[in-house]
């Protein structure tokens, strides 16, 4: 029998940013809404064709190790709690010079976790001019670590020193 | 009895012949008495077409000659016109030719009395007139020489203040304009110091961030994170 926080990995997994998150709400939302419906099927099995395979086959992992409730109430009560803790998930708002592939953002989630001892899901934004580094918001705190602004302050000086 | 009535029809047929021959005889002579008659009548008839004839001929004769008589009569009296028009105009253009002639004598009279009495009335007035003028203007001369005169101390000491204002308002001007000039100047190299650092920055942004391959970006991320983790953000 897993436990909240498996089930939450596994239906959370390769899941990191903001965008990934809303569709996997959405489709939460129409796993919920065939809960009751589809006579004795499973629900992955319900829901064939109508959310993405891999949120279909989580479900179906989760299914075959029994980590989901039996009853349709159950199953019901289950998703919405689910539903709102994703929706509890802080963001982490970052821009950065390049494209991050899965693996980068993988690791940075990872990092986030073991590190800072926190789940968070990221709001990527790409800004080449930022040169390098990244600016990071978060919970209404902001911090500018970008080569770009380094180079601002550097230029200035230098241009105060020459006149 | 039928031959009889043929012999009855014969009888009045032999009659009818004789009194139609006997008509014809009668008719005939009839005409034969009437001819002297007719011959006479013809007589008539050429005796008054020739007397028509001699009158008709007598009248277009008498005709012609009154219409030559008037037209000779008409050409007489056209001509006796003419002449006395030619007359008349010829006695006319002397008459008009005299008349001019004495006018213009008379005019050219008069013209020179009235342009010899102006003459004499004109220089006596103009000599006049002449010695007024020469002598109020050695009058003004005299004034002007004297106002000139008198103005020009006072002028001079005006044109040395004037010309002392001028020159310290110049160099008011002059000091105010060089602070404008320097603020301007500044300004400028201010401004151009912004943009060669703005165009710098924009260069350093658009080549450095090219120059910098993914792992070393991923390492710069992670380096901030560190950063913020020690910054107590996260």
């Amino acid at each position: 029998m897993l436990n909240q926080e498996e089930i939450f990995d596994t239906l959370t997994e390769n899941i990191y940013t903001k965008v990934q998150l809303d569709s996997l709400l959405g489709q939460m939302e129409e796993a919920s809404r065939w809960v009751y419906k589809g006579g004795s099927k499973t629900l992955s099995e319900k829901l064939s064709g109508k959310v993405s395979e891999g949120f279909r086959q989580k479900l179906a992992k989760l299914e075959g190790a029994a980590a989901l409730p039996p009853s349709a109430k159950e199953m019901s009560d289950f998703l919405q709690n689910l539903e709102k803790t994703l929706e509890k998930t802080p963001v982490l708002k970052l821009k950065l010079a390049f494209l991050p592939d899965a693996e980068f953002l993988d690791k940075l989630s990872d990092w986030v976790r073991k590190q800072a001892g926190k789940r968070v899901f990221f709001d990527i934004e790409v800004k080449e001019d930022i040169i390098g580094g990244c600016i990071l918001e978060y919970e209404g705190e902001y911090r500018d670590y970008s080569l770009g602004s380094k180079l601002e302050a550097t230029l200035q000086q230098e241009v105060q020193r020459l006149i | 009895m039928a031959e009889k009535v043929v012999l009855i029809a014969l009888l009045f047929n032999a009659l009818t012949v004789l009194l139609v021959l006997y008509l014809v005889y009668r008719g005939t002579k009839a005409l034969g008495d009437f001819e002297p008659y007719i011959q006479d009548v013809e007589r008539m008839r050429g005796s008054i077409a020739r007397r028509g004839n001699q009158i008709l001929e007598k009248t277009i004769t008498v005709a012609q000659e009154i219409i030559r008589n008037a037209v000779t009569t008409s050409q007489k009296n056209i001509r006796a016109s003419e002449n006395l028009q030619v007359e008349m105009e010829r006695t006319v253009k002397e008459g008009l030719e005299q008349n001019q002639s004495e006018t213009k004598q008379i005019i050219q009279s008069a013209t020179e009395d009235i342009v010899s009495a102006y003459q004499k009335q004109f220089s006596a007035l103009t000599k006049d007139i002449e010695e007024a003028g020469l002598a109020a203007h050695r009058e003004l001369l005299d004034a002007t020489k004297q106002k000139i005169n008198d103005l020009s101390s006072s002028i001079q000491n005006e044109i040395a203040q004037i010309r002392e204002a001028a020159q310290t308002q110049v160099n008011q001007e002059l000091s105010v304009s060089q602070e404008k000039i320097k603020a301007y100047e500044t300004q400028k190299i201010k401004e151009l110091d912004e943009r060669v650092y703005q165009v710098l920055s924009q260069v350093a942004k658009k080549t450095l961030g090219r120059a910098i391959d993914l792992s070393t970006h991923e390492e710069l991320v992670l380096e901030a994170l560190e950063r913020a983790k020690k910054e107590k953000l996260l």
